[in-house]
């Protein structure tokens, strides 16, 4: 098994807000292998764009500022990276795409100039070859008729056909690890299958590592090798896809598993997770889930441990679900 | 943006609050002005004219001998009261205005919103002007020209805030219970665009103020005797090569009031919206 | 029992197009074009389509928001075009909204209990104590407490504030709920305690729900029939058990194929639909699908198939189930 691309590994990121600092990436540790995508799940406000956004070291100044671990991208820290370095992996090595494509793309600007731009700002090549280059990545991601679409503006195209620029813009430099924030969560559910089918293809084609970020466990199912689970900052479970689907362990997991209407079921009543996810200023000291869980006991008050529940599944709990 | 509870916001936001200072120092001399005065600001004193700043005087005296100091504070009250009065004359109409173009559209919208445009594209001057000349030139009527001049601003604000407020759930939802309009435009759509509105009209106060004070230059405004500052630098312009103190005093003043306004506002403004944080 | 407590018939609504140029090349978009339908009392109704497909149109229009441009609808057997403004204010009573973003759907500056006494000072029933003591019944019946009614709503939670409009929904004892994608905007967790809810309150106080979803799974588990739309029109309607083993309409099976499934071992046999969803401004002749249907046959570009049912209480909107009339002139 080779070396992984993106190895995480005890990130914190804080924020400073008029209440007082906010861990929003509480010593989060991941791992991303090439040609493989991993999934990062949780509901909103549990860290997981944060992360994506301090690996690219996009926080918000001054609010945002990572404060702890490290980010390896090729064996290399980038945390403390100047920030000319960054730029220069910025959207060359690692690349990402953003839930809104409208707002990601600029109105004013054609979609081809746009990935024109991107590509001329990391590649040495001529706006010809770059042009040309741009028509070329609009086929790869499924584009009809390129040579058109390429002087379109964003507003003449629909959602998908955005998203799929977006890809583009973000493939256009060949980056070994793309990051997808929530990318078909604005879309339809046609269109979104179009998109994670292109996906999958894309990845299988260039071999790109990935990953995948959203709050929708069935994309996961269908997208990701490995998949973590965050909750309040905090990463509460890591396993394979196959592993996690079949036997969540940590209650969070299960609950959430438990909260999903079944396709094709009897109608079940829905068990969902009881009460709402603390604000991150008032977290409970210990296991941030425990005033939620129907398996905490005192002993959650604790920071819990990594308890190994199979070959590379693990979950932070005192008393995972077997 | 929800409840009222941005007070503590407003007060450690240093512009809204070097902004009050400003404003409560004024209006105190202003109502406390008949028992600040050293002088009469009215009575005339043939003997010491032009008289530069001196302990006696401690802003000097004016053509007519008149205490500049007396002057300046008479003034404040009219000042203020200027500021107050237009920006109502303004305000009301054109709230209403605004809240009858964007809420009802189409036709209202574009009768209402035509004529404001007629209204604005007269220069705020030339219109206060020819208001001032149609009615007799004197403070009253200055009032109501400047105020009227800015109806336009009013009615714009409103109508966009409207328009904005029409997409949102909850005004729509009170159609769909079976209320009316009147209570959906009074109770539901106004009281969320009274943000906007305090703004403008916090800043509408500095400018009604500079716009007196123009017509006041213009002589058009107040008329002497009556101390209101902008009449007081249209006096001053005469003596600015011999006795500059004249013009000055009243010309600080103005400056004063205006910077205490435009402060306060944009503080209010960053407090309350800051989405309106554009030019 | 009214066999019907709501039906559509021939529903229209065009918008025109705000374009410039002469009234020749103005433009309409057809955003419901020809839907009849009839909901039955006590029965969770469920409308599905993608964006664009006119479910929410449809919607508003069913409860008489928006008046159709052409078209009837009857609340039992009164037509409520016929209804003047004092009998519509009247139906509002028997039909109420709950919608999608509970963040703009109550006023930021209005105390919750305010908001949801509202509807009923609207209709002017009950004394001022009688409606504090309904605020305080109606909180609890939603799972929040009476005491929290002088709050305002930027201090509750998206799935709080969702259930304070779902008690604001109540207030005036309807019969009939149209909720437009009632729990979308919510997280995993807190959209399954909200689809509790809403069935508890069904259950509770007979209630008849209009629901509509783009959220598959959703509709499965809430609903007893499902109707699909597709750029304007009714393509399939069915009891949701055989609609979800074996749908008819080529598109609703694209849709169902389409929607991700938590399994990953589930096979990737899916049918991946092509193309964009065209715009209702120009829908394509005949069956408004046929540009991306893999199953068109030539009929299908030149006459529209009309809303049919072909098994008992099953209806299909698609030349695969029966002839077109033009083959028997």
């Amino acid at each position: 098994m080779s070396a992984p691309i993106l190895d995480i590994s005890e990130l914190t990121t804080c924020f400073a807000t008029r209440r007082g600092p906010v861990t929003a990436v509480d010593r989060v540790s991941l791992t991303v292998n090439p040609a493989e995508t991993l999934g990062l799940v949780g509901e909103s406000g549990c860290g997981k764009s944060v992360t994506a956004l301090s690996v690219l070291r996009l926080l918000p100044k001054p609010a945002g500022r990572i404060t702890g671990g490290q980010i390896l991208f090729k064996g290399r820290d980038i945390v403390s990276l100047p920030e000319a370095k960054m730029r220069r992996i910025r959207g060359n090595d690692i690349s990402m795409i953003f839930q809104e494509p409208m707002t990601s793309l600029n109105p004013v600007y054609s979609v081809g100039f746009q990935i024109v731009e991107a590509i001329r700002r990391h590649r040495r090549m001529n706006r010809h070859a770059a042009r040309q280059e741009a028509v070329r990545m609009l086929s790869l991601v499924g584009i009809p008729d390129p040579e058109a679409r390429v002087d379109d503006y964003p507003h003449q195209l629909s959602g998908g056909m955005r998203q799929r620029v977006m890809i583009a813009m973000a493939l256009s430099c060949h980056p070994q690890v793309m990051i997808a924030d929530e990318p078909t969560t604005a879309l339809d559910v046609t269109i979104q299958a179009q998109i994670l089918d292109l996906m999958n293809r894309l990845k299988a084609e260039i071999g790109m590592a990935m990953m995948l970020i959203t709050h929708d466990l069935g994309v996961v199912a269908e997208t990701c090798q490995r998949v973590a689970v965050m909750y309040t900052g905090r990463i509460v479970e890591e396993a394979d896809v196959g592993e996690l689907f079949h036997k969540p362990a940590h209650p969070y997991t299960v609950g959430l598993f438990y909260s999903l209407p079944k396709r094709g079921g009897q109608r079940e009543k829905l068990k969902p997770i009881p009460g709402t996810v603390p604000s991150l200023l008032r977290l409970p000291p210990g296991c941030s889930f425990q005033d939620r869980c129907f398996r905490s006991d005192d002993q959650c008050r604790q920071d819990p441990p990594w308890a190994k529940i199979g070959l590379g599944h693990w979950a932070r709990c005192w008393h995972p679900v077997e | 943006m929800s409840s009222w509870g941005t007070f503590g916001d407003l007060f450690r936001n240093w512009s809204a609050v070097a902004g009050m200072a400003i404003i409560v120092l004024i209006l105190v001399v202003a109502l406390a002005g008949p028992f600040l005065e050293p002088y009469d600001p009215l009575l005339p004193a043939p003997l010491k004219r032009l008289q530069g700043p001196s302990t006696d005087h401690p802003f000097g005296t004016d053509s007519l001998g008149r205490d500049i100091l007396s002057r300046v504070i008479s003034g404040a009250r009219i000042s203020i009261l200027i500021g107050l009065i237009s920006v109502a004359i303004s305000l009301l109409p054109g709230t209403l205005l605004g809240l009858l173009a964007g809420y009802f559209g189409r036709w209202t919208d574009s009768a209402i919103m035509r004529s404001m445009d007629m209204l604005m594209a007269f220069p705020a001057i030339l219109l206060a002007i020819f208001i001032t000349a149609i009615l007799e030139p004197n403070l009253t009527n200055t009032m109501i020209a400047v105020g009227f001049v800015y109806i336009p601003h009013y009615a714009r604000i409103v109508r966009s805030s409207v328009l904005s407020l029409k997409q949102q759930l909850f005004v729509q939802a009170v159609g769909h219970l079976g209320g009316s309009h009147a209570r959906i435009l009074l109770r539901h759509v106004l009281p969320n665009c009274l943000p906007p509105i305090i703004v403008y009209a916090t800043l509408g106060m500095g400018m009604a103020v500079l716009q007196a004070a123009a017509l006041g230059f213009l002589g058009l405004g107040a008329q002497p005797p009556t101390p209101e500052w902008g009449a007081m630098l249209s006096e001053g312009r005469q003596y600015i090569q011999i006795a500059p103190h004249v013009a000055a005093f009243p010309g600080a003043a103005i400056l004063l009031l205006v910077l205490g306004f435009n402060l306060f506002g944009d503080g209010l403004r960053d407090v309350l919206d800051p989405s309106l944080r554009s030019q | 029992m009214n066999p019907t407590i709501l039906r559509a018939q021939d529903l229209v609504m065009h918008y025109p197009v705000k374009t410039a140029g002469s009234a020749r090349h103005r433009q309409v978009v057809k955003a419901v074009d020809g839907v009849s339908l009839a909901v039955k009392p006590g029965e969770v109704f469920g409308l599905v389509g993608e964006s664009g497909c006119g479910k929410s149109t449809l919607g508003r229009l069913l409860l008489y928001i928006e008046k159709p441009t052409a078209g009837r609808v009857f609340f039992e057997d009164d037509d409520l075009g016929n209804f003047d403004r004092r009998l519509l204010k009247r139906f509002r009573r028997e039909a109420q909204i709950i919608y999608q973003d509970p963040y703009s759907a109550l006023n930021p500056r209005q105390p919750v209990g305010s908001i949801i006494e509202e509807p009923l000072v609207i209709h002017a029933i009950g004394t001022a104590a009688e409606r504090r003591k309904r605020v305080a019944e109606l909180l609890q019946v939603v799972g929040l407490r009476p005491d929290q009614a002088a709050r305002y709503p930027h201090e509750f939670s998206g799935g709080q504030r969702q259930r304070i409009v779902i008690a604001r929904a109540l207030a005036l004892n309807p019969r009939l709920i149209l909720a437009d994608e009632p729990v979308s905007a919510l997280d995993v967790s807190i959209q399954a305690q909200v689809i509790n809810l809403l069935e508890e309150l069904k259950d509770r106080f007979g209630l008849t729900y209009i629901f509509i979803s783009h959220d598959l799974s959703v509709v499965e588990h809430i609903c007893d029939r499902v109707a699909v739309m597709y750029l304007g029109r009714l393509v399939e309607l069915a009891d949701r058990h055989f609609f979800y083993q074996k749908p008819l309409h080529p598109y609703a099976k694209a849709l169902l194929s389409a929607a991700p499934v938590t399994d990953p071992h589930a096979g990737r046999n899916r049918q991946i639909l092509g193309g964009d969803v065209p715009s209702p401004i120009n829908p394509p002749p005949g069956c408004t699908f046929h540009p991306r249907c893999p199953r068109r046959m030539p009929v299908c570009s030149k006459e529209r198939p009309r809303f049919q049912e072909v098994e008992p209480d099953r209806w299909v909107a698609c030349y695969l189930y029966f002839k077109p009339t033009a083959w028997c002139e």
